[in-house]
């Protein structure tokens, strides 16, 4: 057995952190008493005993204000864009309400003429190029800033878009949806018409086609006993099913009908589905 | 692209072509001589005089139209037409509705399912019936 050091420096992954030893069932009893009764003496002397403060062994509460780090870097824990004056930048422009476009306009040329002194300045005296520099940067980081304070506005009405987007979206499925059962209900409806009018053909068959649509009927019984909990309209077909064995096979046209009806009837599920 | 995110794209560009055309002017100009008594020898470093004239004349245009750019797109920047709280009331509201509209999808959907489940048992019986037949 190798000693814990190597295998700290060897394993593939990282020792727990060392406070996991404080969580041992004496301790975590004391916690409970700790929450529900903190004003026992005796608990003081145990909690005392310790080298840890018990409200240790809880989550830490979330940090509610301020900064927090993570991943090495500082972030807000209110995430709002700092002004000009808490980065340490002089503000170009004026306070409280402005009109954006023309502030930039004078942005934007301030930032040549200085660049032209800066060029100047370089041609007569280098060594004093700090100031013009300086300058620049400052305007360039009041022109950021000015975009900057849109940005909130643009994530609200990008949201607001997407919302509206997506509205549109479901009430256009919704209809398309509820007219695809339209159709579908009215097809249905077209074919029960079909098979009433084929009971009203009179049925003339013969006897032995009884015989030859005996099974058809039982099959189709056994098929409808299922189906009859299913929708009432059900029982209209049922009934009208035994009797079409026996009319149906006089029909050659019906048999067409129905293969056309059965066909346009799988393209309709499809759509559903 | 967005216009704010173009704007602001454009702003470093010119930061760029300030950077760059001093740059470009200082490490290309050729020697000059110190001293009247004491000639330019060599001509291996940087370019001709005339041709520095040229690029900077190009340096000035490109900075000068960058500028110009600058100023059209700031001129197409959105105005801010509403304050913070009406937005949020706006997409409190649009919230609301979504959620409707989302309860409507569904009830239609479930009809749709039911209706798919009859026409199914319909195509059944239409299949049978014609197996029988034939």
């Amino acid at each position: 057995m190798e000693d814990p050091n190597a295998q700290q420096q060897g394993a593939a992954f990282p020792a727990p952190p060392y406070y996991y030893q404080r969580y041992a069932q004496p301790n975590l009893t004391l916690l409970e008493k700790a929450k529900s009764d903190p004003t026992n003496p005796d608990l003081a002397v145990a909690l005392d005993a310790l080298p840890f403060p018990i409200l240790a062994l809880e989550p830490p509460p979330p940090i509610k204000r301020g900064i927090c780090w993570m991943f090495g870097r500082p972030w807000p824990v209110q995430d709002s864009l700092a002004t000009l004056a808490e980065q340490g930048i002089e503000q170009l422009y004026p306070k409280g309400e402005i009109d954006r476009v023309k502030e930039l306009k004078k942005l934007n040329h301030s930032a040549i003429f200085n660049f032209l002194d800066l060029v100047h300045v370089l041609a007569t005296s280098p060594g004093e190029f700090a100031t013009k520099v300086e300058h620049i940067r400052v305007i360039l980081i009041n022109m950021h800033h000015i975009l900057n304070e849109y940005r909130p506005h643009q994530a609200r009405e990008t949201l607001r878009l997407m919302m509206n987007d997506q509205l549109d979206r479901k009430r256009k499925e919704t209809a398309a949806l509820r007219r695809t059962c339209e159709d579908l209900r009215k097809k249905l409806a077209g074919l029960r018409a079909l098979e009433q009018d084929r009971l009203a053909i009179p049925a003339g068959a013969t006897a032995s086609e009884n015989n030859n649509t005996d099974n058809t009927n039982n099959s189709q019984d056994v098929e409808m006993v299922p189906a009859a909990p299913m929708v009432s309209t059900r029982e209209a077909g049922a009934g009208a099913d035994g009797t079409t064995a026996l009319g149906g096979s006089a029909l050659s046209t019906a048999a067409d009908r129905n293969a056309e009806a059965m066909s346009r009837m799988m393209q309709l599920c499809d759509m559903i589905e | 692209m967005d216009r704010l995110t173009q704007l602001q794209d454009a702003i470093d560009k010119m930061a760029l072509l300030f950077v760059s055309s001093l740059d470009h002017l200082t490490k290309n100009a050729p020697l000059v001589p110190l001293h009247p008594n004491v000639p330019v020898v060599s001509n291996d470093h940087g370019i001709p005089v005339d041709q520095l004239q040229n690029s900077a004349q190009e340096l000035a245009l490109d900075i000068s139209r960058q500028a110009k750019e600058l100023e059209a797109l700031i001129d197409n920047l959105p105005g801010i037409s509403q304050t913070p709280e009406a937005q949020i009331h706006e997409l409190e509201v649009l919230a609301q509705e979504n959620a409707d509209a989302t309860l409507d999808y569904e009830a239609a959907v479930k009809e749709a399912k039911e209706l798919l489940q009859e026409v199914t048992l319909a195509l059944r019986r239409i299949a049978e019936d014609q197996s029988c037949r034939s």
